[in-house]
């Protein structure tokens, strides 16, 4: 009988089959889980942490890749006080949002109110040794500014008609037209005074020996000095005994008590010389002004560099040192917040006055009662008088401001030993911003010196844990700048000398004979240069007009010729002309599918380095 | 069975509310991305890596179907909801890294071990789909996995008494060519595409043997081809239901490995 392949199971089993265990394979997995999880946590443990690396930092910050708390703070991820430790280390606050937002705006009561922006939000690293973190995702931009380029607004310079004065008098048209006079024309008579730089990729700036003296100053003479009361001057052997000079004194010609010069050179000495002088004549109170705004920016660059030695360069001893002083001045500053409370409101004020009046009222002082009736008068006047605008206009702070800053002049020389205190009511005026009432300035420092501690308390932190200082602080560059900028203070300090004590004021007839003579002594100079009463103009030459961006002409030149975008310069009579068509000319070339035109093509988030 | 069939949901609503949960999400992600810069670290990104942690740590959960199916009352339910959701999880952890590749060793681990999880899921579902049919369509033969080996024994007891009395011939035939593949059991990869692969070239020389055997014995080697088909279709049946099976070491180890390292992930995040 042949077989059959039975359909079904073939046969019975003698028992049912065991079923698999619910866990069967979840008990062993995660048993493997919980083994690689346990070994993760003992190599983590024992300092071995790149494992559990989301990924390896930049180059620059390899060396610190393994100890995660050179950046991280347990359970607050990455501090942005970790990052200034070698990024800021002065704690100047120059890479923060506010910082930006006062770059931006120059408003500090925005500035104040600006959102705190982690470091590590927009500069996320873990990504790979050669990920360009400063390259930022334009989307942060977007959060605040226009989403797009083609909503930029237009520049502030052009926006604001804010155009400052170069200190000299140009006129293009008159130049090109005798550049053409030589056959030089188009692209060529632009580049014949701003030449391409080989150092950068943008202009040279314009320099008289270079561009100018060519036809100004022929044989090196810029002109002549016509024959001034010699009593008015400053001889010509008394500023060349002062140390070298630029000027011969066979040069000068006296007769009849006047002098002149036959020739004078660009920068004469003498010629500045005396100009300084005249004007510390006709102008004492000008001069203050200058030199007082000076002496403010000397101070506050000093207090910039001092501050800028790195808390990580300090050894624990000067950090808590350091926090102990930080710690009495941000009390300072609650109380005197505490008092403004109190002090700032009108009627409380005059509620006060009102207890003292009646106080005076009451004591039966004769002499007491008469002053109290005369200042209840003045207390009536001041409740019927209209409400004092809160915010004084600008121009008037900004008078005031000056006139504050002669006046500590003025004490510093009445008595050398209130330098400290005229130093820092000088910082004090300078940090003031017009429209802040004081409590908002008191609470800004008050922050200020908060944020600074808890940077001190960090690195104090952080010293107790073992965590070496960094090897080396970014801020050479820095604090050169610094040094450079409060050298270059002081020599302007020297240059214009000092205020001559009990110098008479110069009045009516005496004044204008000074005057007359200035314009004699510098009729050469006003060729160009632009004489604002008895002081002449400072020359900026050709500085950046864009100051929160960056643009070089370089690769812009290649694409097009200069009058693309300078269109009519050779038909423009002021130098304050800046002879530019706007973001639209930008906009020309820059939009979706051609020239890049992302926001740092031309920003930077950062403001550039102090000072 | 078609691959159509097998590419079939089971549950279309399921499958179609997966679909649009997805375009969902991904729709938040190209909205939210070009609103504000995408971080995994916070807001909507730390919203999907938290989805997708829970999502996975749910999944893990799917062996606590029995013995009592609750919360979600069926084991079908149960299914459909892991399977389903293994995929979201996947796709809300895509999202959560910003749908770009990871950078580190660590991200790239959790990254490879989340699709390897949810795609030899998936691998598991297409099985699933595709064995038990070709299994009951293919063959005559149904067995447990269980008793395969003692039914191979019981064939090869059947075949040797078969080949008890036969001529020398048939016998070292049977002894030199046939009685060791069905001592054995032979498991192929080759059945996971064609159940009945390979049978007609096994049983050629059993039929060339028919044409050479004296007619008494013609049925003795129908019945031997009988007993060898039978014992292909238990190859089959063990091939597959052991695919079946053990399908599940490549789901369920990586998916505790991942369970460890998002342990890790969430602890790192949490302390740094």
């Amino acid at each position: 009988m042949a077989r059959h392949v039975r359909w079904g199971t073939p046969g019975k089993s003698d028992h049912y089959p065991p079923l698999r265990k619910p866990w069967a394979f979840l008990a062993p997995s995660l048993l493997l889980g919980g083994g690689i999880l346990g070994l993760l946590l003992v190599s983590w443990a024992v300092g071995f942490r790149t494992p559990v690396s989301p990924g390896a930092v930049i180059g620059p910050h390899a060396v610190i890749e393994a100890r995660c708390e050179e950046c991280h703070t347990s359970r607050r991820g990455v501090s942005d006080v970790r990052c200034q430790r070698c990024h800021d280390p002065s704690g100047a606050g120059r890479l923060n949002n506010a910082a930006h937002v006062l770059f931006g705006s120059g408003d500090p009561k925005k500035a104040a109110a600006a959102p705190k922006v982690d470091c590590a939000r927009c500069h996320v690293d873990h990504r790979g040794r050669t990920a360009a973190i400063t390259r930022v995702d334009e989307g942060h931009c977007a959060q605040c500014h226009f989403r797009s380029f083609s909503a930029h607004p237009e520049f502030a310079v052009l926006r604001t008609h804010a155009t400052e004065s170069p200190g000299v008098e140009f006129p293009h048209e008159k130049h090109v037209a005798e550049l053409a006079k030589q056959g030089v024309a188009g692209k060529d008579s632009c580049v014949k005074c701003h030449e391409p730089s080989s150092q950068s990729r943008d202009l040279e700036p314009i320099a008289f020996d270079r561009h100018c003296a060519s036809c100004h100053a022929k044989e090196g003479s810029v002109g002549i000095v016509e024959p001034i009361p010699q009593a008015e001057l400053i001889a010509p052997d008394a500023v060349a005994a002062r140390g070298p000079v630029n000027f011969r004194l066979d040069e000068f010609e006296t007769s009849r008590g006047r002098i002149n010069k036959t020739v004078v050179r660009h920068k004469d000495d003498w010629v500045l010389a005396n100009l300084r002088k005249m004007r510390r004549d006709v102008d004492p109170e000008g001069f203050g002004i200058e030199r007082g705004a000076l002496l403010a920016r000397e101070s506050q660059l000093q207090r910039k560099l001092a501050l800028s030695a790195p808390l990580a360069g300090l050894d624990l001893p000067a950090l808590e040192s350091r926090e102990a002083a930080l710690d009495l001045e941000i009390k300072g500053a609650e109380a005197r917040i505490a008092a403004q409370g109190g002090a700032a409101d009108p009627p409380t004020g005059l509620a006060r006055l009102d207890e003292v009046l009646s106080a005076v009222g009451r004591s039966g002082d004769a002499a007491a009662k008469a002053e109290g009736a005369r200042l209840q008068g003045e207390v009536d006047a001041l409740r019927g008088a209209p409400a004092v605008p809160a915010v004084l206009p600008a121009d008037d702070v900004e008078a005031r401001t000056k006139e504050l800053l002669a006046l500590l002049d003025a004490v510093d020389g009445a008595d050398p030993t209130l330098k400290t205190r005229t130093q820092d009511l000088r910082r004090r005026l300078l940090a003031y911003n017009p429209g802040e009432v004081g409590v908002e300035m008191l609470t800004r420092v008050r922050d200020q010196r908060m944020a600074e501690r808890a940077r001190v308390r960090d690195e104090i932190g952080l010293r107790q844990a073992g965590v070496a200082s960094p090897a080396a602080a970014l801020l050479a560059a820095e604090q050169r700048a610094v040094r450079d900028a409060l050298a270059e203070t002081r020599r302007r300090l020297k240059e214009i000398g000092e205020a001559t004590p009990g110098a008479p004021v110069l009045t009516g007839e005496a004044k204008a004979a000074r005057l007359q003579a200035l314009g004699v002594l510098t009729a050469a100079c006003q060729k160009c240069h632009v004489l604002d009463g008895p002081a002449m103009l400072p020359v900026r030459p050709a500085h950046a007009v864009l100051v929160r961006a960056t643009f070089v002409h370089a690769p812009h030149l290649l694409q097009a010729d200069c009058t693309r975008c300078h269109a009519g310069v050779e038909k423009s009579k002021e130098a304050t002309e800046l002879n530019f068509k706007g973001v639209a000319s930008c906009q020309e070339c820059h939009r979706p599918r051609s020239v890049r035109q992302d926001c740092q093509s031309c920003h930077h988030y950062h403001p550039r380095a102090m000072p | 069975m078609r691959a159509t069939q097998v590419l079939r949901p089971k549950q279309p609503r399921n499958f179609l509310a997966t679909l649009g949960v997805s375009a969902v999400l991904l729709l938040v992600h190209a909205v939210a991305s070009r609103l504000v810069p995408w971080s995994p670290k916070r807001g909507l990104g730390l919203a999907f890596g938290i989805v997708a942690a829970l999502a996975f740590v749910f999944e893990m959960s799917y062996p606590a179907r029995r013995p009592a199916a609750r919360p979600l009352f069926t084991a079908r339910n149960w299914i459909q909801v892991h399977v389903y959701l293994g995929v979201v999880a996947l796709l809300a952890a895509l999202i959560h890294a910003g749908l770009a590749w990871p950078r580190g060793g660590f991200g790239w681990w959790l990254f490879l071990l989340s699709a390897w999880t949810t795609l030899t899921g998936l691998l598991g579902v297409w099985l699933q789909k595709w064995i038990p049919p070709a299994l009951a369509e293919g063959l005559q033969v149904e067995a447990l996995y269980e008793r395969i080996p003692a039914l191979v024994e019981q064939l090869l007891a059947e075949a040797d008494a078969l080949m008890a009395e036969t001529s020398d011939v048939l016998d070292r035939f049977y002894r030199t060519e046939l009685r060791g593949r069905l001592a054995t059991l032979a498991p192929s990869w080759g059945f996971l595409l064609d159940v009945r692969g390979g049978r007609e070239r096994a049983l050629e020389p059993l039929r060339r043997m028919v044409g050479f055997a004296e007619a008494e014995e013609k049925a003795k080697v129908e019945d031997l081809m009988s007993i060898y088909t039978e014992k292909m279709e238990l190859d089959a049946q063990y091939s597959l239901q052991r695919i079946l099976r053990q399908w599940l070491w490549l789901h369920v180890p990586a998916a505790g490995l991942l369970m460890g390292l998002l342990v890790i992930h969430v602890l790192t995040w949490v302390w740094y």
